[in-house]
């Protein structure tokens, strides 16, 4: 087998891109100001090929840093980073890569198609599929085609969002490193921009997003891991079913039962670990997982309860954020 | 070089209306001056009244303001190395889209003005000398748009010009004070070697000459003769360590608002 720059002549003659190698991070450590901040601190992680991988954690907790570092806009003081293999500022590498920042700078007296033909122009595309790649680009992001011709310093928040998600796609990148891609939008375009991680994801593309919307990270992403004063401090494998504290919201037609809070208390008392607050038609409850929430479901049903909403109160991911910052308050 | 880069470089610059302003009177300034020049004298008639070469500088000067640093202070500049374009790359696109249309708009300034002599003077229509002057001027451009584009690359924004400023500043005292500074170097003759002392002022002063008036006489081409080409040299020398500074800069500068 043949290997010519990005793709690979297979025995058969077919040419084939070479497989992914993915991001491997390894003991990065980046200071600002002299030394004296240290946003990055010893820093390894490792995101696998087709993979979308969350980045959690609080503000100044070295994220954005760490995305900077893996576009080679800023240098580490030690450590290294290889993206399929190459560093992050190799020409090869940019090839491959999508970015899209928080925050977003435009060339704010072109058009929004101008904007995208520039940088289709810039990752090297061929002329010919110009036009046609950056309409299909512009409607992936459903920007609506009546502002593709106006200057983008008349777009809203959210519509440069939508552009700038577009211009991270150009020129078909294998790795996406995404910085807030929902800050700013409506939740039309916050779930369009979830059903687009989705479907990118689906199509093998490596993600990584650094979010504080922790529902996106959990309903897009495969792994999380939490950064902390620069450094790792958990991962977690979404894909992972684990039991744990399950805090729910139990709503019930007081108008359609006799039943009062009180039997409720007495029903709900076997499963449940804590009753927080109860009214006449509804309950927050706490149960020690999804088999005590089965079982308590079942035994309000049998109970002739009419049961009309059961809902989560937060998500895994949020109760994960939560008790990683109680841990370390505690600690 | 870079297309995109050249291109969406014009394009800003008609984006701005200010720039675009200030164009248009540099670019009428000479032609009125010169016209009312000759309507106050008849012997204005029988010569080419074309402006200095240097007037290109100025066209440069618009041109090249900021032309790196703007990128630099909005941000833009990173989605741009973000992409598969080496930073060597950037620069040169930036040089030639600068030095290009700096030289276009220098020599349609020389050619209306020939066109105004020779309508007020028809045999001066196949005059040689608005050939020279726009050679000239484009050569003058290209060097120009070299330093300017060094000096964006120093810094953010339009500080640029505060920077170029300052080096004619510190040239203008220079050449204030030489004089003084030779008189004491012949004087004190006997702690320094006088000849040295005087090489060394005159460098410094040619060095400033070279950088801030990258100015070729079109005669030198044609003359034959070998220590004329110094000051092609010189523009080469120019040229060529300017945009390498430039890239220098800009490969060691990091562009993140992640230090923010």
């Amino acid at each position: 087998m043949r290997v010519l720059d990005e793709v690979t002549i297979s025995a058969n003659g077919v040419l084939e891109p070479l497989p992914s190698k993915g991001i491997v991070v390894s003991g990065i450590t980046k200071t600002y100001k002299g030394g004296k901040v240290k946003a990055l601190n010893n820093l390894s992680l490792e995101v696998l090929p087709g993979e979308a991988l969350g980045l959690v954690g609080p503000n100044g907790a070295g994220k954005t840093t760490l995305l900077s570092c893996l576009m080679g806009f800023l240098r580490t003081d030690s450590g290294s980073i290889l993206i399929d293999g190459e560093a992050p500022d190799a020409l090869l590498t940019r090839r491959i890569l999508g970015y899209l920042p928080e925050r977003l700078t435009f060339d704010r007296w072109m058009t929004g198609r101008d904007y995208m033909q520039f940088h289709h122009e810039l990752a090297g595309m061929p002329e010919s599929t110009r036009k046609a790649d950056c309409e299909a680009l512009l409607t992936k992001v459903e920007l609506p085609p009546s502002s593709w011709s106006v200057a983008v310093k008349k777009y809203s928040r959210g519509m440069l969002q939508r552009l700038g998600f577009a211009q991270a796609l150009v020129g078909n990148p294998r790795y996406l490193l995404l910085d807030e891609p929902a800050s700013g939008m409506d939740p039309t375009g916050v779930m369009v921009v979830r059903q687009l991680l989705k479907t990118l994801k689906e199509d093998g593309l490596t993600i990584l997003l650094n979010s504080h919307q922790l529902d996106q990270i959990e309903k897009v992403c495969d792994r999380v891991i939490f950064i902390k004063d620069g450094t790792v401090s958990r991962v977690e494998d979404l894909n992972e079913k684990i039991e744990q504290e399950e805090h729910l919201v139990i709503r019930w037609l007081a108008s359609a039962t006799s039943l009062s809070r009180e039997d409720f208390g007495r029903v709900a008392q076997k499963e449940c670990l804590a009753i927080t607050e109860i009214n006449s038609d509804f309950a927050r409850v706490s149960t020690a997982g999804s088999a005590a929430t089965v079982n308590l479901i079942k035994a309000l049903v049998t109970a002739n309860f009419p049961i009309s909403e059961v809902r989560p109160e937060d998500t895994r991911l949020e109760r994960l954020f939560i008790n990683s910052n109680k841990e370390e308050l505690t600690a | 070089m870079n297309r995109a880069v050249c291109i969406t470089t014009w394009r800003e610059f008609k984006a701005n209306k200010v720039r675009v302003i200030l164009l248009t009177l540099l670019f009428l300034g000479p032609i009125v001056m010169f016209t009312l020049q000759r309507c106050g004298s008849p012997e204005g008639l029988n010569r080419d009244l074309l402006s200095h070469p240097l007037m290109a500088s100025f066209f440069t000067l618009l041109w090249a303001s900021g032309v790196i640093g703007r990128e630099v202070q909005n941000g833009t500049i990173a989605l741009v190395l973000a992409r598969p374009i080496t930073i060597a790359n950037y620069v040169i696109s930036k040089w030639f889209a600068v030095g290009f249309a700096a030289s276009l708009c220098a020599l349609e300034a020389v050619f209306c003005e020939h066109i105004i002599s020779a309508v007020n003077c028809p045999s001066l229509l196949w005059a040689p000398e608005v050939l020279a002057n726009g050679f000239e001027r484009v050569i003058l451009c290209f060097g120009t748009a070299a330093f300017l584009v060094f000096l964006s690359s120093l810094v953010s924004g339009l500080k640029d010009l505060a920077l170029l400023a300052g080096f004619g500043f510190a040239f203008a005292l220079y050449s204030a004070f030489a004089h003084t500074v030779y008189g004491i170097a012949v004087g004190t003759a006997h702690l320094v070697d006088s000849t040295f002392a005087l090489h060394l002022g005159r460098l410094v002063e040619n060095l400033f000459v070279a950088i801030l008036f990258p100015y070729v006489p079109f005669s030198v081409f044609f003359s034959g003769n070998l220590f004329a080409y110094g000051p092609v040299i010189s523009l080469l020398t120019l040229i060529t360590c300017c945009l390498s500074f430039s890239i220098w800069v800009l490969t060691h500068r990091e562009f993140s608002y992640a230090a923010d």
